[in-house]
């Protein structure tokens, strides 16, 4: 190959990488560019790409029109507890399948991993029909304790709990300390990393959670962002300004938490696939 | 004392740790799986519930609009899987051996799109597909080109959802391919070059095989994912015009949610779960070779 050819080659692979990013960005900047703009321009011919008037009014509109303060607490205190209580309870999991000896410890780890094939739908139906029965609908409970413990979060600790060396572990033991000592002062410590990556998917998971909320609540006060920004859809259906105003609002966390655990997420994907 | 623990004593220990996540799972996941089984056999309403055997099953096997959303959901997984993991492969072909910074930006400009969640995009592309104001038809306009009402055209509906889900979301896969990509030996290629072998063949010979295992984990937790879309469907097209997007989850979900259809909808989601269970084994049993290197 020629240099002059593989200087072609390399530039038509930039041009390729470059397209694709803008393409896939794209909606994103139109939300962010529509968010800012008056009704008017958000439906001109032709479009304009670069803002000409900003303005805050789609903003204001949306607090006035909708509850969006309280489902941001919503989302926010669910997502938060969810991550916190789940990493305790499957890192606990975690380190009894990655480092303890018990009997079936194979099978029952299968079973749980079989679970992962299941539709979350054949369980939402049962669970629907119990909890409307116990009157638990449109509660905090039904939306933060079936989260507190996730297969895919065992699975992820114990791949990882495992590249530990048991001479660490064994150590500990042979000077006495307990089970629950070592847990919590040599276990969880080592296992931030991970922790780290499965907690910034559990938040991630829980904050774009949609049929859960969907299903289980029915006031306008126990919406999730989520959940508001799809009924606002549907009740201004052509008021894109307060929609992408909405839309730039429930995307914000997920952007910040995006470039500040960047480097979490990429060893979870990791983690999850090229030791599994 | 407790430096050499019994076997026994040892493994109650484990059990405690294990119970908070095992009663969990038994709550959540366990029991609703057994009860959806029973439920799928049953006619259920609030008024009596009483035994029909297959009648639910039989019921919704012969049902067009069931059948139509499986083909949709099958089209919808064909098309999203196979066209992500050839996007997602060429785009880490094309960065791999680029300066990590560019590696950098480029895995987070491809991943972004997924991050914001389905909602959010799915409200995106509902202003985008708008048959009047939305960009795409002012961009056709402005070229003198047809202008579908896409979401609202049996026709176009479901391609345009099947495109927004292409367009974003490849993040993930680039990054997995990537991190394969650059644990395969150079030498590999080094002798492979000394050889004259092409690029094309290099990368059918090579590269493509090597990457073999995460293929097979991006097909497999693609077509999961995929086999269950909801979200899109719900806020683009509720399924409609005229059923041409109605998946299975969104039908289910219909069925039980607004014509509360207790044991058809159960009874759909088990056919939809054991669809995923095959499918998953198969590919699995057929793809899955352990590759060292």
């Amino acid at each position: 190959m020629s240099s002059t050819e593989r200087r072609a080659r390399h530039a038509g692979a930039t041009v390729a990488l470059v397209a694709w990013a803008a393409l896939s960005v794209f909606p994103l900047y139109w939300m962010l560019l529509t968010a800012f703009s008056p009704q008017a321009d958000t439906v001109a011919f032709p479009p304009h790409f670069f803002p000409r008037r900003l303005t805050l009014d789609n903003f204001a509109w949306l607090f006035s029109h909708a509850a969006i303060g309280r489902w941001f607490v919503n989302s926010l205190a669910v997502a938060a507890s969810v991550t916190a209580g789940s990493l305790l309870i499957n890192a606990m999991a975690g380190y009894a399948f990655a480092k303890m000896r018990f009997p079936h410890r194979e099978l029952v780890f299968w079973m749980l991993l079989s679970l992962l094939m299941v539709p979350e739908i054949v369980m939402l139906i049962p669970l629907y029909v119990v909890v409307n029965d116990l009157w638990l609908s449109d509660t905090f409970f039904v939306l933060i304790v079936p989260f507190l413990a996730s297969v895919w979060g065992i699975f992820l600790i114990k791949q990882f709990l495992q590249t530990l060396p048991d001479a660490l572990l064994e150590a500990a033991r042979i000077d006495g300390a307990s089970e629950w000592l070592i847990f919590r002062k040599i276990v969880l410590p080592l296992a931030k990393p991970v922790l780290g990556a499965l907690g910034t998917f559990t938040f991630v998971g829980q904050w774009n959670s949609l049929l859960w909320w969907l299903l289980f609540t029915s006031s306008a006060e126990m919406r999730n962002v989520q959940v508001g920004l799809a009924s606002l859809r549907f009740q201004y259906a052509t008021l894109y300004g307060p929609l992408m105003a909405g839309a730039l609002l429930a995307a914000i966390p997920m952007i910040v938490v995006f470039f500040a655990f960047q480097r979490s997420l990429v060893r979870g994907l990791t983690i999850g696939a090229l030791k599994g | 004392m407790s430096s050499v623990r019994l076997p026994m004593r040892r493994a109650a220990i484990a059990w405690l740790f294990l119970a908070p996540a095992l009663l969990i799972i038994a709550a959540f996941n366990l029991y609703p799986l057994a009860y959806a089984f029973v439920l799928s056999f049953q006619h259920y309403s609030i008024s009596g519930t009483s035994w029909v055997g297959l009648e639910n099953y039989r019921r919704v096997l012969a049902d067009p609009i069931v059948h139509r959303a499986f083909a949709n959901t099958l089209e919808y997984t064909a098309v999203v899987v196979t066209g992500g993991i050839a996007i997602s492969l060429s785009l880490a072909l094309l960065l791999h051996g680029r300066s990590s910074a560019w590696q950098t930006t480029f895995k987070a400009l491809y991943y972004l799109p997924a991050q914001i969640g389905a909602v959010v995009s799915a409200v995106i592309w509902v202003y985008i597909f708008a048959p009047v104001d939305g960009l795409l038809n002012h961009i056709l306009a402005a070229l003198h080109l047809p202008q579908p009402l896409w979401l609202a055209n049996s026709h176009t509906a479901l391609p345009a959802i099947i495109a927004t889900a292409l367009i974003g979301g490849h993040g993930a896969a680039v990054i997995l391919y990537l991190a394969a990509l650059s644990g395969i030996p150079q030498s590999y290629y080094e002798s492979a070059r000394l050889d004259g072998v092409g690029a094309w063949t290099q990368f059918w010979r090579i590269t493509f095989p090597l990457l073999r295992p995460t293929t097979v984990y991006v097909l497999i937790i693609g077509v999961i994912g995929s086999f269950q879309v909801f979200g899109s469907v719900y806020l683009m097209t509720q399924g409609g015009p005229q059923f041409s997007t109605d998946t299975v989850v969104y039908d289910i979900y219909d069925a039980f949610f607004k014509r509360g259809q207790v044991g058809s909808a159960c009874a759909e989601a088990f056919l939809l779960g054991l669809i995923i269970v095959a499918v998953s084994l198969l590919q699995y049993r057929t793809l899955a070779t352990d590759v060292e290197y």
